[in-house]
């Protein structure tokens, strides 16, 4: 198990090196500057070439990677072009937003999922297993950003019944704990909802097929056999059979969900990573998007990772299969 | 072998994705419009749908007029709610018989069947070349990483036992990767013409497709007739093209068919945020993005792209789901 979990982390730290190093050199052989270079009219040419050669973009391009990497070794990113900070604490401070939109949208995903993926799996063929098929297409069918601007637009705009955007309100400093916690969730409803309405269609053909096949096996024969009721079959000896490969599903599809929620992020203002990202790509702030590469790449290897040793422990099945 | 049964849906996913392949494709010489065209931006503007314009040539301008009347050989017409009269054509003649001639006069009359955008654009001319867009990248992009995705795979499964552990492990490397951060830098650092989005998306793209393909040849490697093929002294490369390849192509084409959909919506995303295809070219994407700052006057400008949007990707489903079926009824039917 530890030797698994091993292997698997300097397999990934090899291709974290790889992808940064492509990335390092694409984004810097990109054509054009960062923004605080151009965008000011008052600075003079020499001014400006003053600040290139203090971001050391005057260097080649060889030489920029060398002290980037042996910094980065060194757990140094550098600093934010744009926001004049180290680059990395700019991402660790918008990790909580991420976390929290991505923890509610899971949670939306897998209530919507659950729910609906066993009711459709009762009764194979029905008229909820039709249902659910069609949710579950039109769903995957449907971008989040559509999903979420009409959100916004018939929750927040038209019905007014709640914010169209960022995690808080201007005046939510002062209130006590609760009121802070009640007005997080308040801006959080629409986001998490629309990530998690928009992967629920998976998740409900997952379990509802799941059920199913779990449904026909030999030890859900016996305690039929045995006279146990079918509420107590289903819950107790099918679903949690069915439902293991939701956790290992949910490792693998994390760079989805990082991906769902950047996009949801920029909708909404969201304040998290992807935001953060956005505006570091919009500024070509070099530092903040090599950070960002590297950050979001450890954050999915060490969340599938922990996926698989998380199923593993509930399934020893699959621990014998990871040695 | 029982009689295939047309599995449901897939008719409709088969003929609606037919109608917008036909409708990008041939976008072109059906698309009513030029959509690049910005007639009269200020009263042109977020037309709703059905509106009916007149296109009045005005001294060196084009000007959209809700009506025209033509009045005691005098042409009037109402714009932005105020009449206003042609001048007389000083050759004698009146304006109303100047349509097409130089000088001013009823040019056109125009019908926005879907309504127009912020600039005055025909909205349904620039969804049919936002089709066309959007479907030549999600389908050469899957093109792209099918390419790549069946030539890793088949060097895995035939390559020895090494290069297999090497490449499978790179490639789970990859699919763990959150692409759409790169994508982002990427297509907002460099000039984002078609062959370059094509060659980002489908970079992207290919390793689900090796992993598969991997899989299946490995599977069939073993089989009795390639081993025959192999024994009657047959080119290796001859076997693989002609005996593995074939038997992969089902599978294949039932996981491409879902990636042209997912290219699609990556696709969409990326023209959403603004970078990916730019304007004033048209994508789903950006269509939606432009639809967006109008949403509570004008529905229509990020409703239609939408709704085709959604169609599409629905239809794919459908059609994918119905290969798998009929290709493969025996399979287990896989998820995600």
């Amino acid at each position: 198990m530890l030797s698994y979990a091993c292997r698997r982390a300097a397999a990934s730290l090899l291709l974290l090196y790889l992808v940064l190093t492509a990335t390092f050199f694409l984004v810097h052989v990109a054509p054009g500057e960062p923004g605080v270079l151009f965008e000011n009219p008052h600075i003079s040419a020499e001014q400006r070439q003053k600040m290139r050669s203090t971001l050391g973009l005057d260097r080649p391009v060889g030489e920029q990677y060398v002290r980037w990497f042996g910094a980065a070794l060194r757990g140094e990113w550098g600093y934010s072009i744009q926001l004049r900070r180290p680059a990395f604490g700019v991402l660790w401070e918008r990790l909580p937003a991420t976390a929290v939109l991505v923890f509610a949208g899971v949670f939306v995903e897998h209530l919507l999922g659950l729910t609906l993926g066993i009711w459709a799996g009762r009764r194979p063929g029905g008229r909820v297993d039709r249902a659910t098929r069609w949710f579950a297409m039109v769903a995957w069918a449907t971008p989040g950003f559509v999903i979420g601007i009409l959100m916004i637009e018939v929750f927040a705009v038209r019905l007014g019944l709640f914010p169209p955007q960022q995690m808080s309100s201007d005046g939510a400093r002062n209130l006590p704990f609760w009121g802070r916690t009640l007005d997080l969730l308040h801006h959080l409803a629409l986001p998490a909802l629309t990530l998690g309405l928009i992967r629920a269609g998976v998740v409900i053909r997952f379990v509802r097929n799941g059920l199913l096949e779990v449904l026909g096996k030999d030890f859900v024969r016996t305690a039929r056999a045995k006279g146990l009721s079918p509420r107590r079959i289903l819950w107790v000896h099918a679903l949690p059979n069915a439902v293991g490969p939701l956790i290992q599903r949910l490792g693998v599809s994390l760079p989805l969900l990082l991906s769902g929620s950047l996009v949801l992020e920029v909708v909404f203002s969201w304040p998290g990573l992807g935001t953060a990202v956005f505006s570091a790509v919009l500024q070509r702030d070099y530092p903040v998007i090599l950070a960002a590469t590297a950050f979001s790449a450890t954050l999915v290897v060490l969340g599938s990772l922990a996926a698989d040793l998380a199923h593993a422990w509930l399934d020893p099945r699959v621990r014998d299969r990871l040695g | 072998m029982a009689k295939a049964r047309w599995p449901r849906g897939m008719a409709f996913g088969v003929v609606a994705l037919c109608v917008v392949t036909f409708a990008g494709a041939f976008a072109p010489w059906l698309a009513p419009y030029d959509p690049n065209e910005q007639v009269d931006a200020l009263a042109g503007r977020l037309l709703p749908p059905g509106s009916t314009r007149y296109v009045v040539q005005h001294g060196h301008r084009r000007l959209l007029a809700e009506e025209v009347q033509r009045v005691d050989g005098e042409v009037r017409f109402l714009r932005l709610g105020e009449w206003r009269t042609l001048p007389a054509d000083p050759a004698g003649g009146n304006g109303a018989e100047a349509i097409g001639a130089e000088g001013d006069g009823i040019e056109d009359r125009r019908v926005f069947l879907l309504g127009t955008d912020k600039f005055g654009r025909d909205l349904l001319s620039r969804c049919l070349w936002g089709a066309r867009v959007s479907l030549l990248l999600g389908a050469a992009s899957v093109v792209l990483a099918l390419l790549i995705g069946v030539g890793v795979g088949a060097v895995a499964a035939l390559g020895g036992r090494w290069l297999d552990l090497v490449l499978m492990r790179f490639v789970d490397g990859l699919l763990a990767f959150p692409w759409i951060f790169l994508l982002i830098a990427l297509t907002a650092f460099f000039p984002t013409d078609l062959p370059t989005l094509v060659l980002l998306l489908g970079g992207t793209a290919w390793m689900p497709i090796s992993r598969l393909a991997r899989a299946e040849i490995q599977s069939l490697a073993g089989r009795d007739f390639v081993l025959a093929a192999h024994g009657l002294g047959i080119h290796p490369v001859r076997v693989f093209l002609r005996h593995v390849l074939p038997n992969v192509a089902s599978p294949l084409a039932v996981e491409a068919t879902l990636r042209v959909g997912t290219l699609i919506l990556v696709e969409a995303a990326i023209s959403f945020l603004g970078f990916g295809v730019q304007p004033p070219h048209a994508s789903w994407g950006n269509l939606i993005a432009d639809g967006r700052e109008h949403l509570s006057t004008a529905w229509w400008v990020a409703l239609f792209p939408s709704l085709l949007l959604v169609i599409t990707l629905t239809s794919i489903s459908l059609v994918s789901d119905g290969l798998r079926d009929l290709l493969d009824p025996e399979r287990p039917q896989p998820i995600d």
